[in-house]
């Protein structure tokens, strides 16, 4: 039963991950490189572990303050993220990326009025920095002040280097002011730059059916569906996932075997790629003293999580 | 924020939190133009059950509906909380009810009518709307319940009878919110039903979040078509869900509107739907219905994101005669409101609005778009509260309790946040859920009335709302229908042209008073007032005297004041 709940556990989201050191651990310098790791790899909780460890033995170090302010960001945490970001401008020198890392930051935690000055602090920094333009902009947008956000996503889409989510964000703002033609030319830009971002096609698609066109919005919501539906669908599976193991897990404690394994064969064929549902049948047909099953699911198994591990360094 | 403005507000807030029976003294904000105080020692002594339990079933955390209606047609508004309760073993146990109606004395006194009434429901309530589908001259009430839902059929003096089984509109799955329409425009009223999910008790797997027990979310599990039962005028419903188109779309709906959004006479169906796409049920008028959510822009956030939504109303905030929508979503996201651009076309605005960043930090139940301050513009009021009873354990930035949301309408689609101006007793955090507006005291402003999951309901006197002139319509329409659902007024005083409908639910598991109550600013009279009434039939009026109570049946004009 331990196993199974070990093997439950790695299926939420704050799972801790087995290499983690503890924060009693003294830290190895290696640490640090090993939360860029965990970053990249998308294993956020890890990363934040690690570095908040590293940082108790090293506080003034700026590089992981920014680090963990990223990975909060990611964990969407905007507040604490910002708190890291703070913290990194002050130990590092002046940069302007920081200080736009730090406003988004603190536009996504609603601290519009620090949001803005962290843009203001990174434009003195690199006047050209296209993000820091857009943040204004989306900052100007939501007090209410439109004629600023028009300066500032002229500016945003005037820098050397253009952030390419800015045309989104325009057209997302042209469309809001009705001014459904220039919004359609911004969006046309942004599909171009950004084919992945969903809300792109959909502002777009809507702009032309705005403008009475649907036969030329189609496409674009027809692209904007499909990648809709490929992040929700992988939402819904991993609900639907961990709801159909924890009834597993309920019958199998509650004796119940035979509901157990028919729990664990609609998560099989919900989720026949799944590793985990597999040792979880393999366990449970072992217990009923199966034990060419279990060995059979088992050796399936194993066979997913070579398939599916990440390449060795 | 400076000590001294903080010792401001401290202070004000020790002052206004002396809520006694009548409001303390305080004046009202200009910045406001009207405060919510809290109304005690009313005589309602519900106190809603959410039914709490160590497996924390779903129902639980999403009850604590409310009703505001006249049931006893003398003019003042009654109150109707819905109860919860336990969850019962398996879906579609049975068992009695503890929902309770109160009826309304004047002077902020109500009397508990439930037992003379007949009023008490069965099962565990989730919301009620009202509605006189028999046309008979009250109003009746339809209950949604986890199971079972309860058609109560206002016999007058005779209080209410059950004819759920005779009028066939039980249902049986998990229903949330329902409205009263007339879809088919024959003039009798249809009922259109929202289910959740398809969550059973007697399949209840304990869920976490981060590894700490929470309630599940409605990712693990199936959606669930709506229902619309068609009226057909004997006293009872058929189901025509498959025939309309829609049973061909499964949701899992909370709020819903019935609203006549493209102006053709006849009503659509918004529908909240909680991590899942939002429906618009375009009422093509030929008994059918297509779903236009996503071509119609109303269906996700500004960024293309689905959105947990709980909550839903419509108003004309831009005065150009059609309705923008809203609809209250989880923390993290805002309430989206959707300009509505004509030809059933709406653009996600509430970047725009000045709303967004006090609802990203909160999430939304109830909402209601009305004008609380009598100055003519529309202002807002949203009842927040997590689904999580332990929600600072999964995330310490949060909490069950959540203060509400006002704001003040301005022009040009923005809002002001005028919470910091209210009394002590309405910022304070609450798990609120329904959310209804009504002039419970009769004088001359809203009220507001907020269904707490696991509490007691709260009455918000309006204090100072009337100090701007304003006019209320009571609208009966030919057939002696006294909800008059689906007419519409367009009222034109001051320079300023208003669009108010009729309608049954909205919010979140929310009824609130039929009345249309229009503020009105400076203006003296009303110009014009026209009525278009359901079937197409207009009535005008010209030359109104303002504070007075309009009651106007279709085709006969104004009737004689209470």
């Amino acid at each position: 039963m331990i196993a199974l709940l070990l093997w439950l556990s790695s299926l939420a989201p704050a799972a801790v991950c087995p290499q983690a050191a503890p924060a009693s651990q003294a830290p190895a310098a290696s640490d640090l490189a090993r939360a860029a790791e965990l970053y990249r790899a998308g294993q956020h909780v890890q990363a934040e572990t690690l570095l908040r460890a590293w940082l108790q033995r090293a506080p003034q170090d700026g590089e992981a303050c920014a680090l963990l302010g990223t990975v909060l960001s990611a964990q969407r945490r905007y507040a604490d993220a910002a708190e890291a970001f703070e913290r990194a401008t002050r130990l590092l020198p002046p940069n302007a990326v920081l200080f736009v890392n730090l406003a988004v930051a603190r536009f996504e935690s609603q601290q519009l009025a620090g949001a803005r000055a962290a843009c203001e602090q990174a434009l003195a920094l690199d006047a050209g920095d296209s993000r820091a333009q857009l943040f204004l902009a989306r900052i100007a947008v939501q007090e209410g002040d439109f004629a600023r956000a028009e300066r500032a996503f002229v500016a945003a889409l005037a820098a050397p280097k253009v952030e390419p989510l800015a045309w989104y964000h325009r057209g997302v703002f042209l469309r809001q002011e009705r001014r459904l033609d220039e919004a359609v030319a911004a969006l046309q830009r942004a599909v171009e730059l950004t084919p992945a971002v969903a809300g792109a096609h959909l502002n777009l698609g809507l702009a032309l059916q705005q403008l009475g066109k649907p036969a030329e919005a189609e496409p674009h919501l027809a692209r904007f569906r499909q990648l809709s539906e490929i992040q929700t669908g992988e939402q819904a599976l991993r609900a639907r996932l961990n709801q159909l193991l924890r009834g597993a897990q309920r019958d199998l404690e509650g004796g119940n075997t035979q509901a157990a394994l028919a729990a664990l064969e609609q998560a099989q064929s919900a989720a026949p790629d799944q590793p985990l549902v597999y040792e979880l049948r393999s366990l449970v047909y072992a217990r009923l003293g199966r034990t060419a099953e279990s060995e059979a699911q088992a050796r399936q198994a194993r066979a997913l999580r070579e398939r599916t591990a990440p390449p060795k360094r | 924020m400076s000590a001294a403005r903080a010792l401001g507000f401290l202070v004000l807030g020790l002052l206004a939190g002396c809520d006694d029976a009548a409001p303390a003294a305080v004046p009202v904000d200009p910045r406001a133009g009207f405060r919510f105080e809290l109304r005690a020692g009313t005589g309602i002594d519900f106190v809603h059950r959410r039914g709490a339990s160590p497996e924390r079933k779903m129902p639980e955390t999403l009850g604590g509906g409310i009703a505001l209606f006249d049931h006893d047609g003398d003019g003042r508004v009654d109150v109707y909380c819905v109860d919860s309760g336990p969850v019962p073993a398996r879906l579609g146990d049975d068992r009695p009810g503890t929902n309770r109606l109160y009826r309304n004395l004047g002077g902020w006194r109500f009397e508990d009518v439930t037992r003379a009434r007949n009023a008490s429901g069965r099962g565990l309530g989730m919301g009620a709307v009202a509605g006189d589908y028999d046309g008979d001259g009250d109003l009746d009430l339809y209950l949604t319940n986890y199971g079972p839902n309860v058609l109560l059929r206002n016999d007058g003096g005779a209080g209410f009878v059950d004819v759920t089984a005779a009028a066939g509109v039980a249902d049986g799955r998990w229903s949330t919110g329902a409205a009263f329409l007339d879809f088919d425009l024959d003039g009798r009223l249809d009922l259109f039903v929202q289910h959740y999910v398809d969550y059973h008790s007697e399949r209840h797997v304990p869920h976490s979040v981060r590894g700490i027990p929470a309630y599940a979310t409605p990712d693990a599990f199936d959606p669930l078509p709506n229902v619309l039962f068609q009226n057909r005028g004997d006293g009872r419903f058929e189901d025509v869900s498959a025939a309309s188109g829609i049973a061909a779309h499964a949701g899992k709906g909370l709020g819903v509107l019935a609203s006549d959004l493209d102006l053709d006479g006849d009503p659509e169906l918004y529908c909240a739907n909680d991590t899942a796409p939002n429906f618009l049920f375009e009422n093509l008028g030929d008994g059918r219905f297509a779903e236009r959510g996503l071509v119609s822009g109303s269906a996700y956030g500004e960024d293309g994101r689905e959105e947990a939504s709980m909550g839903t109303d419509a108003a004309d905030l831009d005065g150009d005669g059609d309705l923008e929508l809203i609809v209250t979503n989880f923390q993290g996201e805002p309430n989206s409101l959707y300009r509505n651009e004509g030809g059933l076309q709406f653009t996600e605005v509430s970047s725009r609005t000045g709303t967004r960043a006090a609802a990203m930090l909160s999430l939304g139940f109830g909402v209601r778009f009305a004008d609380f301050d009598n100055d003519g513009l529309t202002d807002l009021a949203v009842g927040n509260g997590h689904v999580y009873d332990n929600a600072r354990e999964i995330d310490p930035q949060t909490s069950f309790e959540q203060a509400p949301l006002l704001f003040r309408g301005e022009a040009g689609l923005r809002f002001r946040d005028v919470l910091l101006f209210q009394s002590q007793a309405f910022r304070a955090p609450r798990v609120a859920r329904a959310v209804a507006t009504g002039d419970l005291d009769q004088d001359g402003d809203l009220d507001l009335v907020v269904g707490v999951n696991g509490g007691a309901p709260l009455l918000f006197e309006n204090v100072g709302g009337n100090q701007q002139a304003w006019l209320r319509v009571e609208l009966v329409s030919a057939r002696r229908d006294v909800s008059a659902i689906g007419a519409r007024v367009l009222l034109e005083a001051g320079g300023r042209r208003q669009l108010q409908e009729v309608r049954s639910g909205g919010s979140y598991l929310s009824q609130s008073e039929f009345t249309l109550h229009f503020g009105l600013g400076a203006a003296q009279r009303v110009e014009r007032l026209s009525v278009r009434w359901p079937g197409g039939l207009q009535d005008e009026f010209t030359d109104l005297e303002v504070r007075r109570t309009l009651r106007i049946e279709e085709g006969r004009g104004l009737l004689p004041g209470r």
